[in-house]
């Protein structure tokens, strides 16, 4: 709670980003969107132990961040925050497979602890190329971009406005929070007692600012249709580098550069 | 032109005491009036009723020959633009581009019309160095008169502004008082903000407790200080 303000600040570096000019930030949302999908879906489709296999796939969300001069550390944070969902689910196999698969020295490496760094590999890769998706495209025209892709028009509204009233919400409960501290008598963080109060006046105030949202749209016209303006056309250009790095994607996914590399030595 | 008649609110029928009891006035083509009264006086009880967004008990609210029903309300919340008093409440599009383009294309406007109507608005405002920006990044003065713009893109033929300068400082307030008063708009202005209500506007509605009790023009009121004393009086 005390790092409200820091959070705030990472919180709006991803949408700073997205304002860049170079190559990547051009390209057109559809290319973007329909580039990580490829990538997400060739990622997950390795099978479960390939874990050299899966290395070059690195190389994209990589030279994107370098292309788009993405710098690492907001990413990482990010990036960071998977990791116990991530481990929830890889972990459990370490105990459900025991079966050992070779030695690593002395150290015997079983299935599961290879499906399990598997699965934070390719968890890592497809947030961070969903991550690169962000901090290249203005969400704005993401959703536009959603919502010609005929994905309901509520579940884009919602995005927008959770996207945006976040950072409202942070404020407000740092507000509440500053003054909570300044009469709470020295201490830190928030008492157990006084943490219901707390919570529920920040979701009665937000209850009441989202009641505030919902009439300033219907004083703008808002009838339940969400209507997002419109995106540049697809240009030849942006459909030859979407079709030429989906199939760079589709050849690391069927040719095993690892080994071919290590054939070579 | 506005007129409001015998407009009576209750936030709940079965409230003993009106919100809003039996409030008639008419406000004039490029009339700017400033509607004042203390704390719950019923001020922006009055600007939610005018847009519909409080139902009304009993009366009538008519502008520009539409009159306030179910079938009208998105023509009468066309004309009569409010401003809400904390631009967060209105501001929740990413960029100040898309939240201007909100209402326009809300109401039919192409993309070519739109982006006219957003680039006008925030020319009028001497804004639009701010077209690009995120709304997140936006000083409060600048929010507010982002929020000013949004509703102007609509080309209301009323303002209705509440509490237009809460939130700023000295130096915003005179810059939003010189937009304001370029603007052609008629305005109904609830305001705490004496000084400014005295350099914009010409008319003042007094409500006290949910009723209209005094409607004079500027001369008729006198100097700043005989309108502390009569606002101190209600």
């Amino acid at each position: 709670m005390a790092n409200l303000s820091a959070t705030m600040k990472n919180f709006c570096t991803l949408e700073q980003l997205a304002e860049g000019r170079t190559a990547l930030h051009r390209l057109h949302p559809l290319a973007k969107l329909a580039i990580t999908l490829a990538y997400a879906a060739a990622v997950i489709s390795f099978p479960i132990h390939s874990l050299s296999a899966l290395a070059p796939m690195a190389a994209y969300p990589l030279l994107g961040m370098a292309l788009s001069e993405t710098p690492w550390q907001p990413l990482l944070r990010r990036l960071a925050l998977t990791v116990p969902f991530v481990a929830m689910t890889g972990l459990s196999n370490l105990l459900l497979d025991r079966q050992v698969w070779f030695y690593l020295g002395a150290l015997p490496v079983t299935g599961g602890l290879l499906s399990c760094l598997s699965v934070f590999i390719k968890a890592f890769l497809t947030v961070s190329a969903v991550l690169l998706l962000i901090a290249t495209t203005p969400l704005a025209d993401l959703t536009s971009q959603l919502l010609r892709l005929r994905v309901p028009r509520v579940l884009c509204l919602q995005l927008m406005l959770t996207y945006r009233y976040i950072s409202v919400l942070l404020t407000e409960a740092e507000q509440m929070y500053t003054a909570y501290q300044l009469r709470s008598g020295g201490g830190r963080g928030i008492r157990m007692r006084d943490m219901g109060p707390f919570l529920g006046q920040l979701l009665l105030r937000s209850y009441d600012r989202a009641d505030r949202v919902y009439c300033a749209m219907k004083c703008r016209g808002y009838d339940g249709t969400y209507r997002a303006g419109t995106l540049p056309r697809l240009t030849v250009r942006d459909a030859a580098a979407a079709a030429s790095l989906c199939g760079a994607i589709l050849l690391l996914r069927l040719v095993n550069l690892s080994l071919l590399l290590g054939r070579l030595f | 032109m506005l007129t409001a008649e015998h407009l009576t609110v209750k936030y709940a029928p079965s409230d003993a005491r009106c919100a809003l009891e039996d409030v008639s006035f008419t406000l004039g083509d490029h009339e700017r009036t400033a509607l004042l009264g203390p704390n719950g006086a019923g001020k922006s009880t009055l600007l939610l009723a005018l847009v519909g967004i409080l139902p009304a008990l009993s009366g009538s609210v008519r502008a520009d020959g539409v009159t306030l029903d179910k079938t009208t309300l998105a023509q009468l919340r066309q004309r009569l633009g409010l401003v809400f008093q904390n631009p967060d409440d209105q501001l929740f599009m990413p960029t100040v581009f898309q939240d201007v383009a909100f209402g326009p294309r809300n109401y039919g406007m192409g993309e070519a019309e739109t982006a006219q109507a957003v680039d006008g608005a925030l020319a009028s405002l001497g804004i639009s160095h701010l077209r690009d920006r995120m709304i997140h990044k936006l000083s409060g003065g600048e929010k507010r008169l982002t929020a000013l713009a949004g509703v102007l893109a609509m080309h209301p033929s009323v303002l209705l502004l509440d509490e237009p300068t809460s939130f700023l400082d000295p130096a915003a307030s005179r810059r939003l008082q010189t937009c304001l008063a370029s603007l052609e708009q008629g305005m109904l202005i609830t305001t705490h903000d004496l000084p400014f209500a005295m350099d914009l506007c010409e008319r003042f509605l007094f409500l006290s407790r949910g009723r209209l009790v005094r409607d004079c023009t500027r001369r008729e009121l006198g100097s700043e200080e005989d309108l502390r004393r009569e606002l101190e009086s209600l």
